[in-house]
């Protein structure tokens, strides 16, 4: 009973939801960037280069397996190494003996970009720790509502109750772990029009990424093992959150104390080395243990006292530890603490002392707020529109990736080329290109007179060959160039107009309509905003009240002001992604052009600048985003306060 | 000062919510009394406009409510019996706020709140959510937030639902007080509320008005038809299947009760102390 506790409490079920949701998102997100990236600066695909890596992986793999087996034979001749009671000489035994019956597994032709980016998705695990806390805590505040006296008063309450929450952790742990992972196998298995079918029956040896796993089985003995494995984990992070709660049995404390104790956990998880003497904290580590998918698929033994351990089984013990001492702790709070009567300790009156401090502050605030003011707060606070923001801003520098991309030899050419020359073309440009169309011509003349010089040999062909293909880009750089020169003077002759020189490249991308993913999310936080400003009265039962009053027309004039107040903030915010994104990224120069410089906007036919030109498309943009928030308002009025 | 109610009806789908409804309105207390779905709600949606109407007339001083709307819900409070409030917002903050949609001046709606919040015993939350209050003391919020424009009707929807009997009383003596120069329009279940306060008090059933009169004149109505008698335990059922039992209580000779009948039940003899409760069980039972 205590699991469907979290199913009735709709906010949390709302904010798991979007939780879900988000990793879904990201996912695709990431996996699309990462094609992006890869494609941008190797000219293929990630899933061709995965199965290029995939074939050499195949076969090497029985080489490499024989050659762990060789490793350990060759280490005991090593005298160091083959001492009987020494950790290296068991190390190297157990390693042997654990990889040893993977020499007759048959790997199949598989490219396994599900598999891979399911186990380097790491912002899913971390919604799920998120998640996790949040049951955790709900859970364990149990003086809410007065349950706790009702349970904790009949015969056999308090050690059931807590038992029931200890299991609903159990299959909240369990819940969280099979759908974030099934949603993230299916939603890869589409995204990459993989049959899971295929990869869940191949051996699991099969994906690159596994290299290091030395149990036999197939792919969907390894997940359910994953899934099985993860569970335990949030599990366990789950009880020590509800034994903190309990322990504190003061909100405030509680959600303070689990904050302080996943900071310190981040930075052990973050600052430790691998081989460091204190791995064990970076090891058996929330963070490491909740976010990182590497422990599970990466075979090592651990040094205990000489003895080779592995590191999976020790991780697993200290996981039952914690267990039982987080369990112990809360069933013991449960069964014991009296539900009413106490009026806490130090701790809790001084955090009560400054609660009320706080409170008059907050009060005197509010009462002074004009009614826009209120409006606002009631957008912000009261409907968690600032959520809404805080998300889109969490997207925003999810989405903000200022690493240079690298550019080829052309785009390195052409970007100093307009770099040197932004302008209007001239007579340096002009010596510039013929100082290039000399050299290229130099390079024809010298290719064309060996041809004809007479039948070459095999292995002189071959280095002309390589020798004039080494200017292929800079010919690439060159035609480019040299096109866009004479557009340019075509565009001057026929316009009368004096257009530069400019980056056309850095032009293009800021002309792109924007991120996909920041416009959905624009459109979500104003969707947000108005509905719940609108629907939030009927739902609070606020109308009757609103409509008894003289002055509820100037209610609705507030709800447009702030609508419109908050939309413009959060398209100004995703613009000043877009501008600063490929302002730092591509560089853009040379803003007071004439607009007609950049070449696909050469048929306007108005005298404007760059910078003009930008200013006006981000204003209407700016204008059809207000006037769909004013419709959106518009239509909520009449539908549910005007009914 | 008036509130004239002519020919009103509503209906919902087939429902005939109310069926030409005529009432007039002068200054002081008037209680509506009525079982769930008599009418009170929708009469008193008509009455504030919440509600469109189908047929007949809501005229305050004359003027038709509609075509007057501004100015009437100037002189507007409403407490309607669904608790309307924003969690997030301090008790203070949310009657500046509903001073605000009232069109009242800042220092007017400042000095006005803290004069109702100290009336209906809420200064010491002056500052807290109101979504950790109780059920009482939202509902004495709402009764503040519909006094805050000193209104001359105030209609209020069970104003005392879930409040203490301390509190009860703090609040019918506040409105009786205030009663003197504005109409209150009072519907409740509790009938002991408005018994000691109502000049008037309409009775509700099916969307018709069955009855109308002071206090006295409803008690005198009813007075003949109120009876006590005293029954073993086992004739209890027998006698509940057969007449309105208003009281039951256990007496040395096996169970004491109150009947309301207009004809006297065998062995039973008139009962004196006649209260409102048995008129709105006479009324609406019957």
């Amino acid at each position: 009973m205590e699991w469907k506790k979290i199913l009735f409490n709709r906010k949390l079920l709302a904010l798991l939801l979007v939780f879900w949701l988000l990793s879904i998102i990201i996912f695709a997100v990431e996996c699309d960037r990462k094609e992006r990236l890869w494609q941008e600066q190797n000219h293929e695909t990630y899933t061709e280069h995965l199965a290029k890596e995939q074939r050499q992986y195949r076969e090497t793999f029985r080489e490499r397996i024989q050659g762990i087996a060789d490793q350990a034979d060759s280490m005991e001749e090593i005298s160091i190494f083959s001492r009987e009671d020494s950790f290296s000489k068991r190390n190297a035994q157990l390693t042997k003996e654990a990889f040893e019956p993977l020499m007759q597994v048959e790997l199949e032709e598989l490219a396994g970009r599900t598999i891979e980016e399911f186990f380097s998705f790491r912002f899913g695990n971390i919604c799920m720790l998120l998640c996790a806390l949040l049951i955790a805590i709900a859970l364990g505040e149990t003086a809410k509502n007065g349950i706790r006296s009702i349970t904790f008063a009949t015969a056999h309450g308090r050690m059931r109750t807590a038992l029931e929450k200890n299991g609903a952790l159990l299959q909240w742990a369990l819940i969280l772990s099979s759908v974030y992972s099934l949603s993230i196998f299916v939603e890869g298995s589409l995204l990459f029009k993989e049959s899971p079918m295929r990869l869940l029956f191949c051996p699991v040896q099969t994906f690159v990424g596994f290299e290091n796993f030395p149990w036999r089985m197939v792919t969907w003995q390894a997940f359910v093992l994953y899934v099985l494995y993860r569970m335990i984990v949030l599990y366990v992070i789950m009880v020590l959150a509800w034994a903190i709660c309990l322990l504190c049995d003061h909100i405030v404390l509680a959600v303070g104390f689990c904050s302080g104790f996943i900071g310190i956990e981040y930075f052990l998880y973050t600052y430790i080395a691998d081989n460091h003497v204190l791995k064990l904290f970076k090891f058996c580590n929330v963070w490491y243990q909740a976010v990182e998918n590497s422990y599970f698929t990466q075979y090592k033994n651990l040094n205990i006292m000489e003895y080779a351990v592995d590191r999976n089984v020790v991780i697993l013990i200290a996981l039952l530890i914690a267990d039982f001492a987080g369990s112990a702790i809360g069933i013991y709070i449960s069964c014991t603490r009296y539900p009413c009567g106490s009026k806490g300790n130090g701790m809790h009156r001084a955090i009560d002392r400054v609660k009320v401090k706080i409170e008059k502050m907050q009060g005197d605030f509010l009462e002074k707020l004009s009614l826009t003011g209120a409006e606002t707060y009631k957008v912000l606070i009261t409907q968690k529109g600032l959520v809404a923001i805080l998300l889109l801003l969490l997207l925003i520098i999810y989405r903000a990736d200022f690493t240079q991309v690298q550019r080829s030899t052309q785009q390195e050419l052409y970007y100093e080329f307009i770099n040197t020359y932004l302008g209007v073309p001239g007579q340096a440009s002009q010596q510039e290109i013929k100082k290039w169309r000399d050299k290229l011509e130099q390079v024809d003349k010298i290719y064309e007179q060996k041809i004809s010089e007479g039948p070459l040999s095999s292995e002189e062909a071959v280095s002309l060959s390589i020798w004039y293909g080494s200017y292929d880009e800079q010919r690439n750089f060159f035609s480019q160039i040299e096109s866009q020169t004479k557009s340019l003077e075509s565009i001057a002759e026929d316009r009368k107009i004096e257009v530069w020189y400019v980056n056309q490249h850095s032009y293009d991308h800021l002309m792109r309509e924007g991120d996909t993913m920041l416009n959905v999310g624009l459109l979500f936080v104003i969707l947000w905003i108005c509905i719940g400003m609108y629907m939030g009265e009927k739902r609070r039962g606020m109308l009757a009240v609103i409509r008894s009053c003289s002055c509820e027309h100037m209610l609705y004039k507030a709800k447009y002001r702030v609508s419109i107040a908050v939309t413009s903030v959060v398209y100004l915010l995703v613009l000043l992604f877009e501008v600063i994104t490929v302002a730092v990224v591509y560089e853009i120069r040379g803003l007071g052009a004439p607009v007609q410089s950049i070449l696909k906007l050469s048929g306007i036919p108005f005298h404007i600048t760059i910078w003009q030109y930008f200013l006006i498309r981000y204003i209407v943009r700016y204008v059809l985003t207000i006037l769909f928030c004013f419709l959106v308002c518009k239509a909520l009025e009449k539908i549910v306060c005007s009914g | 000062m008036e509130l004239k109610i002519e020919n009103l009806s509503k209906s919902f789908g087939d429902v005939k919510a109310l069926n030409k409804i005529n009432l007039n309105f002068t200054p002081g207390v008037y209680g509506i009394l009525g079982p769930n779905g008599a009418g009170k709600s929708t009469l008193i949606n008509l009455i504030t406009n919440n509600l469109e109407r189908e047929e007949g007339q809501i005229l305050w001083n004359g003027g038709d409510i509609i075509r007057d709307n501004r100015e009437y819900r100037k002189i507007l409070g409403y407490m309607p019996q669904q608790q309307g409030y924003y969690e997030d917002f301090t008790a203070g903050a949310f009657l500046m706020y509903i001073a605000h949609l009232k069109g009242i001046a800042k220092k007017d709606a400042r000095s006005r709140g803290s004069e109702l919040l100290e009336i209906f015993n809420l200064e010491h939350v002056r500052n807290k959510r109101i979504g950790g209050f109780s059920g009482g003391m939202k509902q004495r919020l709402m009764l503040a937030q519909a006094l805050l424009n000193d209104p001359e009707l105030l209609i209020l929807d069970e104003p005392t639902a879930g409040v203490d009997p301390q509190e009860r009383i703090n609040i019918r003596n506040y409105i009786s007080r205030i009663a003197t120069n504005r109409i209150v329009l009072l519907a409740t279940h509790i009938v002991s509320d408005i018994e000691a306060i109502a000049k008037e008090i309409i009775i509700m059933k099916s969307g018709s008005v069955v009855e109308i009169g002071t206090s006295d004149q409803l008690l005198s109505k009813v007075s003949g038809y109120v009876w006590k008698m005293n029954i073993a335990e086992e004739e209890l059922s027998d006698v509940q299947s057969r007449y309105i039992i208003s009281n039951i209580r256990k007496s040395e000779e096996g169970l004491a009760l109150k009947i309301i009948s207009e004809t006297r039940p065998q062995g039973a003899e008139a009962e004196r102390q006649v209260n409102l409760e048995d008129v709105y069980l006479y009324y609406t039972n019957a």
